[in-house]
């Protein structure tokens, strides 16, 4: 069992590392909820919920993307995307 | 018996693996335990116990506090100086010194709660039942969100959680509304549901294994391989679960510090 008490880490670090997970959760959520109503509408809800799920799942990536590349170095991300 | 966490009461006498009854696997209904009386059911009492014992132990650390600390004062100054320097100070930053006693308490209390479910005679983790983790979640919620209100302003304090600076500019109105989600709702809840989980879990699978060793228990090679793997699974997975009972209270404590740093300074 090695002691609890984790390495000295950058104050950014932890921040950004657990808000990784709940930026996934809270993309599908969100999209996928919006996908599920947009869908309910043309009625065909589970194709939106679909759609939705992946596209939300897909924006957090960029999402975390663009977080720990800001943490890398401080180098701004280039503005091409 | 180290982990003999189903009272026998529970197991069908004569259930066995020769009798044919088949394996009688533990499911949620171990988590639901008879009130003593009234609301006042065993995880209540141990919370209560815990918070009593934590309690006495710190008086008795601190009440007489000396230049040179005996045995209980230096265990209490390390619990104290972990909590500073290793969470505080390194999530927080100097300014956090103000929030270690709220960090300190939250650490011991949720720890204790855990720690139930391997004390022998106790051996309930009290953060297994949902509300628990709940109740303490929703406490840091309040928590982060008034401080964030109080030291940004409540409109700078919502632009700067939903506009993290770096990305390029059509991009924020699709990732705006994620950062916002993420942030005011997703966040209080995963925070309870990982330590309720991890409870959950940990609790499950020591009572399978102790339900197993009695089960298979039997004079046959079968019986006695597989009663003795569950029982050595079983002082086994306790020892796992203690770490994971730290390890819990440490990253409810950390990510308490997270997001409490987070409402104090916006990212930049």
């Amino acid at each position: 069992m090695k002691s609890l008490k984790p390495a000295p880490l950058d104050r950014e670090t932890p921040n950004v590392a657990w808000t990784v997970m709940n930026n996934l959760i809270a993309g599908i959520l969100i999209y996928g909820g919006l996908g599920y109503l947009i869908g309910l509408y043309f009625d065909n809800a589970s194709v939106g919920l679909a759609i939705g799920a992946v596209f939300g799942l897909a924006a957090s990536t960029v999402l975390v993307f663009y977080r720990l590349r800001q943490l890398d170095g401080g180098s701004k991300p280039q503005q091409e995307a | 018996m180290i982990g003999a966490r189903v009272p026998m009461a529970e197991i069908e006498p004569g259930c066995h693996f020769q009798s044919g009854c088949g394996f009688p696997a533990p499911d949620a209904s171990i988590f639901e335990i008879e009130p003593y009386f009234g609301q006042i059911t065993k995880p209540v009492v141990l919370l209560l116990l815990g918070s009593v014992l934590i309690m006495a132990f710190f008086l008795a650390a601190f009440g007489k506090p000396k230049l040179i600390p005996g045995k209980l004062q230096s265990v209490g100054e390390m619990g104290y100086l972990f909590i500073r320097d290793g969470i505080s100070r390194e999530v927080i930053g100097k300014d956090g010194d103000r929030f270690v006693p709220l960090l300190f308490t939250i650490f011991f209390f949720v720890w204790i709660g855990n720690l139930w479910g391997i004390i022998p005679g106790a051996q309930f983790p009290v953060n297994s039942r949902f509300a628990f983790p709940v109740g303490l979640a929703i406490m840091v919620w309040c928590i982060y969100m008034y401080l964030g209100v109080r030291h940004q302003g409540p409109i700078k304090f919502f632009t700067n959680m939903m506009f993290p600076p770096g990305m390029p500019k059509p991009i924020y109105v699709i990732l705006a509304p994620i950062e916002l989600i993420s942030n005011v709702i997703v966040r209080p809840v995963t925070l309870a549901i990982r330590l309720f989980a991890n409870m959950f879990a940990g609790h499950l699978l020591l009572t399978v294994f102790t339900v197993a060793a009695f089960y298979l228990a039997s004079p046959n090679i079968i019986g006695i391989l597989g009663s003795a793997t569950s029982f050595v699974m079983t002082v086994i997975m306790t020892a796992f679960e203690a770490l994971i009972q730290a390890l819990q209270a440490y990253i409810f404590t950390l990510l308490t510090a997270v997001y409490i740093a987070g409402s104090l300074h916006a990212e930049h």
